[in-house]
C-alpha cells in the first residue's frame, strides 16, 4: 500500500512556555486523532533560523504571531500560514491576508475581573508590562481592563513597572512595592500573566501586605511553575491555548487540501478559572484576623503553632483566640490544622506518593497525628481517601 | 403532598430546586449553584421541545416527595413510568420505564439550558464522548471536523471553524453517537468558566441530540422506542456541580448497570 505523502510542516513557537506548550500539543492532538501526516519542523532555537525561512522547502507554517521577528519574517511567505495569537481590541492589529486564530485577550481580563467582583472586591488595578513590541498582548489586556472600567465608570488604575532584569531587580521590586501601598485597599489586581502575578505576590510578602485580604490578585496562563514558586496559591484564568492549536491545525490541514482562508479569523475564549487562595477574598474581616491568616496561609505547612501566629499578629493569644472565635467561630488551632488538612488532601490526590511523606510535608508532628484528623475530619485513613481520589468509581453518579 | 398545582418542587441538602411540571412532564426551573454559592435558574424554554412526537399532557402524578415525583401515562396501548429525583450530588436522575402492545416511540421534554443563568452562551465549553456524528445523512467520524468534542471546546468558536455552520442556520443542532451497551455512561459535559457551574448528562441511550443557539444548549437523547411486550427501561441524569478544573476528563468507566 502506498503511504500518502507527509506534509512538511514548521511550528514556530517558544516551546519553554507553558501557552506555546499547549498550543503545540492541541496541535498534536488534531494531528493523532485525523489520519493527516506532517513531518513537523520544531526547533528550540528557530529565531535563529528566521532569516532564510521564506526560502523553506516545506508545505506550511504554523506561528506564534505574538513574536514581532515572526510575522515580519513571514510577511512575504509563498507557503500557507496561519498565524496564532492574541486578540486586538483594533482590527490593524492582525497581519493581513493570513488566517488567524486568537486568544480572546478582551474575554480573559473580563473572567479575571468579573471573578474579582465576585469575590467582594469594588477597588481594581491592573499590573501590566511596559510597553514593547514582544508583549503587545499585555497592552491588549490593558487596554481591555481600562475599557471594562471606563464601563463601569471607574478609574483604571494601570501600573505597567519596568521589565526586570538582574541588576534592577532590587529596584523594580521597590518600585512594585510603593505602587500597592498607593493603592486603596482592598483592592483586587490582574495581573497581565502569571509570571507578572508571581512578582507582584512576592512584592506583597515583602511589604507585609496580607493577599487576599488587601490584595487579591489574579493572574493569566494558569503556569504550574508560577504556581509551584508561590507560597500562596495563585488564582488563574486558563486560556483556551489547546483548542488554539487544534483550530491552528484544522485550518491550515484544510488549506493544504485547497481551500482558501485569508480573512478566517477565530477568536477562542478562555477555557476556565482556576480559582485558589489568591482571590480567595472575605471582606470585613478584622485587620487581626486578617494578618494572622494570611501567616497561616503561608506557614502552616511549616508547624506552626498559635503563640507563633499571635506574635506575628503582635496581640496575646487570648486576644487573638477570641477574634477567631467571633469571626470565624473555631480557634487559631483548627485553621491552622483546617489548612494542612487541605493541604494534605491535595498532595495525595495528585501524588501517587507515601502517606508519611504528605505527613511531614505538611507539616504534620507524626504519621499517626494526621492520621487520626483524617479519621475525625473526613471518616477515612489518609491512605483510603487517597485510593478514593484515585479510583475511577469516583465519577459514577 | 399535593401535586395539583402546575409544579412540583424537588429539593436536595444543598438548597438546589428543580420544579416540574408534572402534566407535561416538562423541567420549568432549576435552582442551582455558582461557584460563589450563588442560586440562579439554569433552564431557559425557548427551544425545549420534544424529540420526536409531541408529548401530549397526559401524564398522573404517582407519588411525590421533596426528593423524588412518580409520573405515569397511558393511553393507546402504551403506558410509561418516569421516576425523577434528585440527589445530593446534584444529580437529577430520570428512569422511565415503558411497556407497549404495539411497538411505539415516546419523546420526552428535553430541558434547555443556559449554565449561566442568563446571556450568551457561546463560551460555554462542551466534551461529548463520541467518535462518530450523524450529518444530514450517514454516520461520519467526528475527527479532523468541528464536531470532535472529544477534548473540550467551546460551542462559538467551534462554530467559527470553516463549514462548521452552514448559511442561515445558527448554533449545532446534530445527533452524536454514544456507546451502545446499555448502560448508564457519561455522554457529555458542558461548563460555564464565568459560573464555574458545570453539568454532566449520563444516558443508557446510544444517541446523544445536541442542540444550540446563542442563548441556551440542548443535550437529549433521541426518540425513545419501545418495544413490544417487555418493559423497556431506560435512565437520564443531568447533573449540575461547580467545574472541578483539574478533573474535566469524563471517566470512560462504566458507572451503573442498568436495570440493577
Amino acid at each position: 500500500m502506498k503511504m500518502p505523502t507527509a506534509h512538511r510542516i514548521a511550528l514556530l513557537f517558544n516551546g519553554n512556555k507553558i501557552y506555546d506548550r499547549d498550543i503545540i500539543a492541541g496541535i498534536a492532538a488534531y494531528l493523532n486523532t485525523t489520519r493527516v501526516s506532517w513531518d513537523l519542523f520544531l526547533e528550540e532555537d528557530f529565531r535563529c533560523r528566521l532569516p532564510g525561512i521564506e526560502r523553506w522547502q516545506g508545505d506550511g507554517i504554523i506561528a506564534d504571531f505574538d513574536d514581532p521577528a515572526v510575522c515580519a519574517a513571514l510577511a512575504n511567505s509563498h507557503l500557507p500560514v496561519v498565524a496564532v495569537g492574541g486578540s486586538y481590541a483594533q482590527d490593524d492589529g492582525y497581519p493581513a491576508g493570513i488566517p488567524y486564530v486568537a486568544t480572546d485577550n478582551f474575554k480573559i481580563v473580563k473572567l479575571a475581573y468579573d471573578h474579582l467582583v465576585e469575590a467582594g472586591l469594588s477597588r481594581f488595578a491592573c499590573f501590566s508590562l511596559p510597553e514593547a513590541d514582544v508583549n503587545r498582548w499585555a497592552q491588549e489586556r490593558e487596554t481591555a481592563f481600562c475599557a471594562l472600567m471606563e464601563r463601569d465608570h471607574m478609574r483604571a488604575d494601570v501600573y505597567r513597572g519596568v521589565a526586570t532584569s538582574a541588576p534592577s531587580w532590587d529596584e523594580a521590586v521597590e518600585q512594585q512595592i510603593a505602587w500597592l501601598n498607593s493603592l486603596e485597599k482592598p483592592v483586587g489586581i490582574i495581573a497581565v500573566s502569571d509570571a507578572r502575578a508571581r512578582q507582584l505576590l512576592q512584592a506583597c510578602m515583602h511589604a507585609g501586605i496580607a493577599v487576599p485580604e488587601q490584595v487579591a490578585l489574579i493572574g493569566i496562563d494558569n503556569d504550574p511553575l508560577a504556581r509551584m514558586l508561590t507560597r500562596i496559591p495563585l488564582s488563574s484564568v486558563i486560556q483556551g491555548a489547546e483548542e488554539m492549536g487544534r483550530t491552528a491545525a484544522h485550518l491550515l490541514h484544510q488549506m493544504l487540501n485547497g481551500a482558501r482562508l485569508a480573512g478566517t479569523r477565530i477568536l477562542v475564549p478562555p477555557a476556565g478559572l482556576n480559582v485558589l487562595a489568591s482571590t480567595r477574598h472575605q471582606p470585613f474581616q478584622h485587620p487581626q484576623v486578617m494578618q494572622a491568616r494570611h501567616f497561616i496561609r503561608q506557614y502552616a505547612c511549616q508547624g506552626i503553632k498559635t503563640e507563633q501566629v499571635a506574635d506575628y499578629v503582635g496581640v496575646s493569644r487570648s486576644t487573638l483566640e477570641a477574634h477567631f472565635r467571633h469571626e470565624l467561630g473555631r480557634s487559631v488551632h483548627d485553621e491552622i490544622l483546617h489548612f494542612k488538612l487541605d493541604a494534605a488532601k491535595t498532595l495525595l490526590t495528585r501524588e501517587p506518593g507515601q502517606v508519611a511523606d504528605v505527613a511531614v510535608r505538611c507539616g504534620f508532628t507524626t504519621v499517626q497525628y494526621m492520621h487520626a484528623v483524617f479519621k475525625r475530619e473526613l471518616g477515612c485513613t489518609p491512605r483510603e481517601f487517597q485510593l478514593r481520589s484515585r479510583s475511577p468509581q469516583a465519577a459514577s453518579p | 403532598m399535593s401535586v395539583s398545582s402546575s409544579s412540583h418542587t424537588l429539593c436536595n441538602s444543598r438548597g438546589m430546586r428543580v420544579q416540574v411540571n408534572p402534566h407535561d412532564a416538562s423541567l420549568q426551573a432549576w435552582w442551582a449553584p455558582d461557584r460563589y454559592g450563588r442560586l440562579a435558574d439554569v433552564l431557559d424554554h425557548a427551544i425545549a421541545k420534544p424529540a420526536g412526537e409531541a408529548a401530549a399532557p397526559h401524564w398522573q402524578c404517582e407519588a411525590a416527595s421533596d426528593a423524588s415525583l412518580e409520573l405515569r401515562l397511558a393511553r393507546d396501548g402504551l403506558c410509561v413510568r418516569l421516576r425523577y429525583r434528585l440527589e445530593d450530588n446534584g444529580g437529577l436522575r430520570i428512569d422511565c420505564e415503558a411497556v407497549a402492545i404495539a411497538p411505539a416511540r415516546i419523546g420526552l421534554a428535553a430541558p434547555a439550558f443556559n449554565l449561566h443563568g442568563g446571556g450568551m452562551v457561546a463560551d460555554h465549553v462542551l466534551r461529548v464522548a463520541a467518535d462518530h456524528y450523524l450529518p444530514a445523512a450517514g454516520v461520519t467520524d467526528v475527527a479532523g471536523s468541528a464536531f470532535d468534542f472529544r477534548q473540550p471546546a467551546p460551542l462559538g468558536a467551534r462554530l467559527a471553524w470553516p463549514g462548521a455552520q452552514p448559511a442561515g442556520t445558527v448554533g449545532f443542532d446534530h445527533g452524536f453517537c454514544l456507546a451502545a451497551d446499555g448502560l448508564l455512561r457519561e455522554a457529555a459535559r458542558v461548563a460555564d468558566p464565568a459560573s464555574g457551574r458545570e453539568l454532566r448528562f449520563f444516558t443508557t441511550q446510544p444517541r446523544l441530540h445536541l442542540q444550540s443557539d446563542s442563548r441556551r444548549f440542548c443535550l437529549a437523547t433521541e426518540a425513545l422506542d419501545i418495544a413490544c411486550g417487555a418493559a423497556t427501561r431506560h435512565t437520564f441524569v443531568y447533573r449540575l456541580g461547580v467545574q472541578d478544573i483539574d478533573a474535566f476528563d469524563i471517566s470512560e468507566s462504566v458507572s451503573v448497570a442498568l436495570n440493577k
